[in-house]
């Protein structure tokens, strides 16, 4: 069965942000919602729009790649692949899942020059959660401006 | 000295009414694109522009309501994020990279 591909934007995006927009044009049948509120209400959207979905490729950007990432440890079966986007896994929102381990497999594009999510606390929780991790650090900012078209996403997302 | 002002914020909160309506794909993604410049500038100085926030609380929160708890959150957590990390890490400028904090496990004398 072939994956439902989803796009989680981050804490102040949207469906109708530049990545959405890229996401869109290019797999149109990508699943792009918006999400709202703090966590839990976001988290509430995320599994609500899921629960009939399945396998999953999982894209989150930012906040959106936190939620991914929670996502993930709580329904591993589900997911077939993840990539996070400078995914913010230095909140403190993070904490109370970083007892748990996903053999998932994750890709991380992380910028040197994060100073929005810095990148050494993500690398290392990204590492202690993730046993099938492959973790980019690319010479770029928060938004990924330079990396983001760069990936090839036909290969991550065709899985 | 905060680099961002009363004026910004305006800018910032006028611009995102437009993106919100925008219809036109690429006018959004133009906009986005403001909208980020503007929050990198906010997150460097994510103290002070909630302050500025604060004391301006009534007027911002009438004219903009989600958008306004929106910043205010994203702002927060990320004052909070870079709080938390400057407790147990340190910036270490070769690697240019925040690291842990060493253990001082040595005994004087």
């Amino acid at each position: 069965m072939k994956p439902a591909r989803v796009f989680i934007h981050g804490l102040l995006g949207s469906s109708g942000g530049a990545k959405a927009a890229f996401f869109r044009k290019r797999y149109p049948d990508m699943i792009i919602e918006d999400f709202r509120g703090l966590l839990d209400k976001r988290m509430e959207t995320l599994n609500r729009l899921l629960a009939e979905k399945g396998p999953l490729i999982l894209v989150g950007s930012s906040y959106g790649g936190l939620m991914a990432s929670i996502y993930t440890l709580g329904n591993p079966d589900k997911v077939r692949q993840v990539i996070l986007l400078s995914p913010a896994l230095a909140h403190r929102e993070i904490d109370p899942y970083l007892e748990e381990r996903t053999d998932t497999p994750v890709v991380i594009y992380h910028g040197n020059k994060d100073d929005v999510v810095p990148l050494g606390p993500v690398y290392e929780n990204a590492h202690r959660v993730f046993r099938n991790l492959t973790f980019n650090t690319v010479d770029d900012d928060h938004v990924l401006s330079k990396t983001f078209t760069r990936i090839d996403w036909d290969m991550l997302l065709e899985r | 000295m905060s680099v961002v002002n009363e004026s910004d914020l305006h800018d910032y909160f006028a611009l995102h009414r437009q993106y919100e309506l925008a219809d036109d794909p690429l006018l959004a993604l133009e906009l986005d694109e403001r909208l980020s410049q503007y929050k990198d500038r906010f997150h460097k100085d994510a103290e002070a522009v909630l302050g500025l926030l604060s004391s301006k609380q009534s007027e911002f929160a009438d004219q903009y309501e989600n958008t306004y708890k929106d910043l205010v959150f994203d702002l927060k957590v990320h004052a909070d994020t870079i709080e938390r990390i400057k407790q147990t890490h340190r910036y270490d400028v070769e690697r240019e990279m925040w690291v842990p904090k060493q253990i001082a496990t040595g005994k004087k004398g």
